[in-house]
């Protein structure tokens, strides 16, 4: 017996910071969540599994288009199809979800209740999936505690849409503790919620298989479902199974040791091919961060513009679908900063104001009152969230000032040499 | 902290060069250009932190092999010393070199970068340009220009504004095509089409509900279509069917009339007819056998010839052919007997010819081998003489020949006269010797190549010495001309001084003192005249500079000349005393030989001719000796012909011999007594053939006599053989009529036999045909009695009436059994006896009635399906196109990707507008707190960098009266910066600039400034105002001036008298052949 463990599908939920440039693979990107969920269905169906466990946010909460939901339903016919059996489980998103509510699924499909914890027994395959999903959006219970007693003579699968005891980026929803799940004495914890792909536990095992596809600069890495194998009534093999159609990797460069802008896209050209090897014929979204103190500063920060399309052009050339999402130059001089602000001049005194500036939030809320202007116009989107352009935050300014500091200073102490 | 000394080990074309810097006061570093200023110049940063990783200056020394050296001296007093050499670790040095701390030094810089002191504490002429054009660039502003001063390198405002126009051109609040007021733009429009495209659920369910009544209104509809169409085609079947049940009735009421019937078989009639015929056909058939049998019988009888002739086929088989062989043989054997009796006779005769009159054939056989041998050696004797004959002839020739040669070689050929007369020719040519040719041929004389090396020696000499002259004349010239110039100066105006300068200056500012005390119009006119004269002194002392150079020049070069005109006669001399040397020595290689030697190339062509007379001297020798080796080889030849041709004659001889030997073996071997000649032998050969060719065709024609009468004799035996046997009438009949009666009568017994066998075989087919007719007509009649049997009929005619209704029946059960099955084919599967049942009951009327309303009503239920399916239909497509695929989804993305380029530029947008701000609030900030102080000392070194030309320098408001901006303060009115002249904004710069580093000093402690050729562009008298301050701020820091100018040094010294070191660097040897300078 197999079944397939999936979570946190987000179905049609775009695909973010991907700004759209001449040559960038736009058709590579296109419905990669659609995609995506083809693959699990496919890997269902060639594995020959006999259920798909969905642990939950199976959309997004605030997406409406009820397409999507057709989209879903086509696909579980497919399984239908092939006599695969389907448990769905509603996480935070699901509950405020209008799509989730008011689809017809087709008949090997079967939803765990939200009022209290539920079993389908599923004798046919030796199986009995307990759940409970989220009612409401937020949901701040132990919902496994109240989880019932394990079948017997069957392998018992709990499916959970839970922080346990959190993860970073991660809303606090249905907290949980390893030990609690483990009490239950079931052989699987079918987990959702958490985007990176953990085992937690290997007795029992409680897995969070991550999201079906990686929709930000942030999840990073191969992302799909987890397929396991039942033999003589216990769990013989769990695998991660990559079903994501669109690679994301954040490219690292350290230009200490480079001299000149052109070491520099050497660098990036060889991490970048690194990354289209590691993709395995996908497209891949790529972040590029340099960072580190290096000669080669004052050049990357005098043109970003020109610097960002010379990376571009250097994706185009990497001979796959490559999208750089972005390209972040955190360089810093060379410069001595502790040395300049102890100077008795007009530098001096500019680097120690840049320098107290950080350590003044009354000052630097003042100095913001410059970007109101814009603050005012922008848009909610980037306005909030965890990237979200903080101008009334002083933690945020802070950064903005560090970065200020690397374009002001070099600048204004670049002298000639004989 | 300052430099004592400063020490280029090993660095750029320098090598252990050592500046003294330990003076107190201002120094002076001149270097002409590619003396080695800026290698210099890098030397001083080089020391203090390190070379840098890529260095121009090893291309003299290799990177590991290069040291800078320097005693520093710190504020404190105390002094270290060190080297720096090149590497990553460890590079600082003492003199011994050993890696030592570099703490001290670092203490010694306060902690200053080598950044910050490049661009704070080392002052290019570019570096002031730039900030004097900063100055012109920020309209002056006040806090622009101190902060600029302040930091000395960095392009503050060109980065303010690059700052500015940046964020000016990705956002600004009330644009619309900027890039960031776009992506924000394109934000809002995307949600916008997201939201279009996403279909609602409850678009989508009322959808599906209104498809699902109509699915039910067109499944209603369908039903009752279905049950109509059933009994539409129920009463169809119906009333088709009605006429044929009625044709049924009518079958059934002909069976009843014709009662029971006995069913013959169908082919009863004919089975009746063909019994009858075939009784009478058998009874005609056996009359007429039995008369056929009757008449055979009676031909068998007629026949009487005897068996025993017909069984001796195999014995009189061929007598026929045996015959004609016997007639043959009695016509050939007498011709056969008189041919043998020709062939005897003629071998007879034959051998009488050979042999004489006793001779005969028998015995007398030529043996073939031996007639082979006599034919081949037949021929011999011819050949063999001839070859004798023709071996004399060769032998007598070759004596004569012999005999007539003379004994020595002829003395004169042409070859030889030809040299001779050439050699008599060369000897004539020769010329400057004289006696014996044979002498001179010996002579020792010297080598072409000795009189060429002569020849070229004394060329050279004499081209030198033409050279000479040549130049001795125009250097003469060349001086004629430079002091004709000379003179021409000279008697021109008196050339100006310096002195003449500042003594009419004093006289100006003099009377300027003066006209200030009091104004007095008479002073006023003659300061006016001072003051022109002043100026034309200056104007002068700069114009006529120029040719005081130039007289200089001409002197110097007056004297080069004539020194050159003297070592050109030496070299004239010393050239002509070696060209009579060379003419001595030549001559001297001739005594020897006795001849008195012209020119070297003269002689060099006498040389070539003597060579060619000794060399046809040695050719006339050879030539003699190989006409005689050639006389003696011919003698020789011929002497060994003659012995070959008696060989020759010795060997044919002994061949004509031993041919005799073996001609007479083979004659013997005839058989013949006697010796025989060549023309004899062959004859008997001959005939001895011709008598063996008789003998053989006698001895042919008797054998064939003897065989023919042989088989005669055995064909008569065999014919009365069988005359006794078979018949006896004909044994006394002779051979040949007897044997053909034989074979007439064995003819017509064989020919009976075969009649009498096919009769015998035609009375047996007739016998079985009779029995067979009779069989057949019995079975006939044996038939028709049981025909008769089954119709129960006594007689024929019963039997024909019976066959007749039996047929009658049979087709009233066909007709029945075809309208059975037209009734079950309408009846499509229902039951007989019910539909038969129905039709009783069912009126045609009625039927059609209830057709026509069943017809109405399936058009209404129809239209009714129709319209529930298109309604279906169009729901359908309506619910297909609330599913757009992820159209929704697409326009999500592309906010998205709007949201990421918004992000990017809102980001930037805010860096650009912080650095601004930041930057902005702190020049402003350094503005108000140095103000007093900076602008104070400033205006004071501007005051005096002008020479009182601007009082200074002060702060005052724009046009607007709002910002601060920097004035130059003078007497007719205060000047903004951003209008003075480029060299005053130059030197407002440097006031500024030197007032910050005074307070930096003062600050921090001091460091040395090094300045490079700053002041290129300030006329000599701002030059030297600079050039005091300069010295001035030397007291505080020590201050290292680097310049490639002379006028600069010069200005230098005027300024200050004391307290100045003015270093000059001379050109370091490599300095103008650096290698390639590649980075390494």
């Amino acid at each position: 017996m197999k079944f397939v463990h999936a979570a946190d599908i987000h179905l049609d939920s775009p695909l973010r910071g991907l700004d759209k440039y001449p040559g960038a693979p736009a058709d590579a990107m296109r419905s990669a969540s659609r995609r995506a969920m083809k693959n699990l269905v496919d890997l269902c169906v060639d594995e020959g599994a006999d259920l798909l466990v969905i642990a939950g946010d199976l959309y997004d909460g605030t997406w409406k288009d009820f397409g999507t939901g057709l989209f879903f339903v086509g696909q579980m016919a497919r399984l239908n199809d092939h006599g695969v059996k389907v448990v769905l489980l509603r996480g935070n998103h699901d509950a405020a979800s209008q799509v989730a509510k008011n689809l017809t699924m087709p008949g090997n499909v079967r939803e765990l209740s939200v009022k209290k914890p539920q079993t389908f027994l599923f004798e046919d395959i030796g199986v009995a999936v307990h759940g409970q999903g989220f009612a409401t959006r937020a949901v701040t219970d132990d919902l496994a505690a109240r989880y019932p007693d394990p079948a017997s003579g069957l392998v018992n699968i709990g499916v959970l849409h839970t922080s346990m005891d959190g993860r970073e980026g991660h809303e606090p929803y249905a907290p949980t503790t390893l030990a609690t799940l483990a009490a239950r004495g079931y052989d699987y914890w079918a987990l959702g919620h958490v985007h990176k792909r953990e085992v937690l536990s290997k007795e029992p095992w409680v897995v969070f298989p991550g999201n079906l596809q990686g929709r930000h600069a942030k999840e990073t890495g191969p992302k799909g479902a987890t397929l396991v194998t039942v033999a003589g009534g216990r769990i013989a093999s769990v695998e991660a199974r990559a079903l994501d159609v669109v690679r994301w990797e954040a490219l690292s460069i350290d230009a200490a040791a480079c001299a000149t802008e052109v070491d520099v896209l050497d660098r990036i050209r060889d991490a970048l091919a690194r990354a289209v090897k590691d993709a395995e014929g996908r497209a891949l979204a790529a972040r590029v961060v340099v960072g580190g103190e290096s000669a080669a500063h004052l050049a990357l920060a005098a043109d970003p513009e020109r610097f960002v399309a010379e990376v571009r052009a250097l994706a185009t050339d990497a001979g796959a679908d490559v999208w750089i999402e972005k390209v972040k130059v955190k360089t810093r001089a060379p410069l001595d900063l502790p040395g300049l602000r102890a100077q008795p001049d007009a530098i001096g005194e500019l680097a120690r104001a840049l320098d107290a500036l950080r350590r003044d939030d009354g000052a630097l809320l003042e100095l913001a009152s410059e970007l109101g202007e814009l603050r005012k116009k922008l848009p909610a989107e980037l306005r909030d969230g965890d990237d979200a352009l903080r101008f009334d935050d002083p933690a945020y300014l802070r950064g903005l000032v560090d970065d200020v500091e690397q374009m002001v200073l070099p600048r204004l102490v670049r002298a000639e040499r004989p | 902290m300052r430099f004592l000394e400063l020490r280029l080990i090993a660095f750029g074309g320098f090598e252990g060069l050592t500046l003294d810097f330990s003076a107190p006061g201002l120094h002076v570093v001149f270097g002409r250009n590619e003396a080695g200023k800026s290698t210099t110049l890098r030397a001083l940063t080089h020391l203090l932190y390190g070379f840098p990783e890529r260095t121009v200056d090893a291309y003299r020394f290799p990177m590991g092999s290069l040291r800078i050296g320097a005693r520093l001296q710190a504020d404190d007093g105390a002094v270290l010393d060190v080297v720096r050499k090149k590497g990553r670790t460890k590079t600082l040095l003492d003199r011994e070199e050993r890696p030592i701390d570099d703490a001290p030094l670092l203490r010694m810089l306060h902690g200053v970068s080598q950044e910050v002191y490049e661009a704070s504490f080392g002052l290019t002429h570019g570096a002031l340009q730039r900030g004097a054009r900063a100055l012109l660039e920020g309209g002056g502003d006040l806090g622009e220009s101190l902060f600029q001063a302040g930091l000395g390198g960095g392009e503050l405002h060109r980065f303010l504004v690059e700052l500015r126009e940046e964020a000016e051109r990705i956002w600004s609040p009330a644009a619309r095509n900027k890039p960031l007021n776009e992506a924000m733009r394109v934000i809002a429009e995307a949600k916008k089409l997201t939201s279009e495209r996403s279909a609602s659920h409850e678009s989508y369910q009322s959808q599906v509900d209104y498809i699902e009544a109509q699915r039910a209104r067109k499944a209603t509809a369908s039903e009752e279509r279905s049950a109509l169409v059933r009994e539409q085609k129920r009463l169809q079947r119906l009333k088709g069917m009605l006429p044929i049940f009625a044709a049924r009735a009518e079958l059934e009421r002909r069976r009843a009339v014709l009662g029971a019937v006995v069913l013959l078989p169908v082919d009863a009639p004919r089975d009746r007819a063909d019994a009858l015929s075939a009784t009478g056909e058998a009874e005609a058939a056996i009359g007429r056998l039995e008369a056929e049998i009757a008449d055979v019988l009676e031909r068998r009888a007629s026949l009487k010839a005897p068996d025993a002739l017909a069984d001796a086929a195999a014995e009189l088989e061929g007598l026929h052919g045996a015959l004609a062989l016997y007639l043959k043989n009695e016509q050939e054997l007498p011709r056969l007997r008189a041919e043998q009796s020709a062939e005897e006779a003629e071998a007879r005769r034959i051998a009488r010819s050979i042999a004489g009159e006793g001779g005969t054939p028998s015995g007398m056989r030529a043996d073939a081998k031996a007639a082979s041998r006599i034919r081949s050696l037949a021929s011999e004797p011819k050949r063999i003489q001839a070859l004798l004959r023709g071996a004399e002839r060769a032998r007598d020739d070759a004596s004569a020949a012999l005999s007539a040669r003379p004994a020595t070689a002829p003395e004169e050929s042409d070859r030889v006269q030809g040299i001779a007369q050439r050699l008599a020719r060369r000897w004539k040519g020769l010329g400057l010797a004289t006696g014996d040719p044979a002498a001179v041929v010996a002579l020792a004389v010297p080598s072409t190549a000795t009189a060429l090396r002569y020849e070229r020696e004394m060329g050279a000499v004499a081209e030198e010495q033409r050279r000479a002259v040549e130049e001795e004349a125009a250097l003469l010239r060349d001086a004629a001309s430079i002091a004709r110039e000379i003179d021409a100066l000279q008697r021109a105006a008196a050339v100006p001084t310096e002195a003449d300068l500042l003594d009419a200056r004093a006289r100006r500012d003099g009377l300027w003192t003066r006209l200030r005390a009091s104004f007095d119009e008479k002073v006023a006119a003659e300061f006016e005249h001072a003051s022109i004269a002043a100026d034309e002194v200056a104007d002068r002392l700069r114009r006529e500079a120029e040719r005081v150079t130039w007289l200089a020049k001409l002197l110097a070069d007056g004297a080069a000349t004539k020194d050159a005109i003297a070592r050109v006669a030496d070299l004239r001399a010393s050239a002509a005393a070696r060209g009579e040397e060379l003419a001595s020595a030549w001559r001297g290689e001739w005594t020897s030989i006795g001849i008195t030697p012209l020119s070297a190339a003269e002689m060099r062509a006498w040389l070539e001719r003597h060579a060619k007379l000794v060399e046809t001297s040695d050719e006339l020798e050879d030539a003699k000796a190989d006409a005689r080796r050639a006389h003696e080889a011919e003698q020789l030849r011929i002497a060994q012909d003659v012995a070959r041709h008696e060989r020759d004659l010795a060997a044919h001889a002994k061949e004509l011999a031993s041919w005799q030997e073996e001609w007479t073996t083979a004659t013997r071997k005839l058989g013949l007594a006697f010796d025989l000649g060549v023309d004899e032998a062959l004859a008997v050969v001959d005939e001895l053939a011709a008598l063996g060719v008789r003998v053989d065709a006698a001895e042919a024609h008797r054998a064939r006599a003897e065989a023919a009468a042989a088989e005669n004799g055995r064909i008569a035996d065999r014919v009365r053989d069988l005359a006794a046997r078979l018949a006896g009438d004909l044994a006394a009949l002779p051979v040949t009529e007897a044997g053909q009666q034989l074979v007439r009568r064995f003819d017509l017994a064989r020919q009976e036999r075969t009649q009498r066998t096919q009769l015998d075989r035609t009375l047996d087919e007739k016998r079985a045909a009779l029995v067979e007719q009779t069989a057949r007509r019995d079975a006939s009649a044996k038939k028709l009695a049981a025909l008769l049997a089954t119709a129960g009929a006594s007689s024929l005619e019963e039997l024909v009436v019976a066959e007749e209704r039996s047929v009658a029946a049979r087709a009233l059960a066909a007709d029945e059994e075809r309208t059975r099955a037209v009734l079950l084919a309408k009846a499509d599967g229902a039951p007989l006896d019910e539909l038969a049942a129905e039709a009783v009951e069912a009126r045609v009327e009625s039927v059609d009635a209830r057709l026509d309303e069943i017809e109405t009503r399936l058009a209404e239920v129809g239209d009714e399906y129709d319209q529930a399916a298109v309604a279906i239909d169009r729901a359908e497509r309506g619910l297909a196109e609330l599913d757009r695929g992820d159209a929704a989804a697409v326009a999500s993305g592309e906010a998205q990707a709007a949201v990421a380029r918004a992000h990017e530029l809102a980001s930037r947008w805010a860096r650009l507008r912080l650095a601004d701000a930041v930057l902005t609030r702190e020049i402003q900030r350094y503005r108000e707190q140095h103000q007093g102080p900076v602008l104070g000392r400033a205006s004071e070194v501007f005051a005096r960098l002008t020479r009182g030309a601007y009082r200074g320098l002060r702060s005052g408001l724009d046009d607007d009266g709002e910002n601060p901006i920097l004035l130059a303060a003078k007497d007719g009115g205060d000047v903004p910066t951003a209008l003075l002249s480029d060299g005053t904004r130059d030197q407002v710069y440097l006031a500024l600039r030197v007032a910050s580093l005074e307070r930096h000093a003062v600050a921090a402690g001091p460091l040395p400034l090094v300045l490079d050729d700053i002041l290129i562009q300030f006329d000599d008298e701002r030059a030297r105002a600079a050039i005091e301050v300069l010295a001035e701020l030397a007291s505080t820091a020590q201050v290292l001036f680097f310049t490639h100018h002379q006028r600069l040094v010069d200005l230098a010294r005027a300024a200050c008298p004391t307290g100045l070191t003015v270093h000059e660097l001379a050109r370091p040897p490599a300095a103008t052949a650096p290698l390639v300078l590649t980075p390494s």
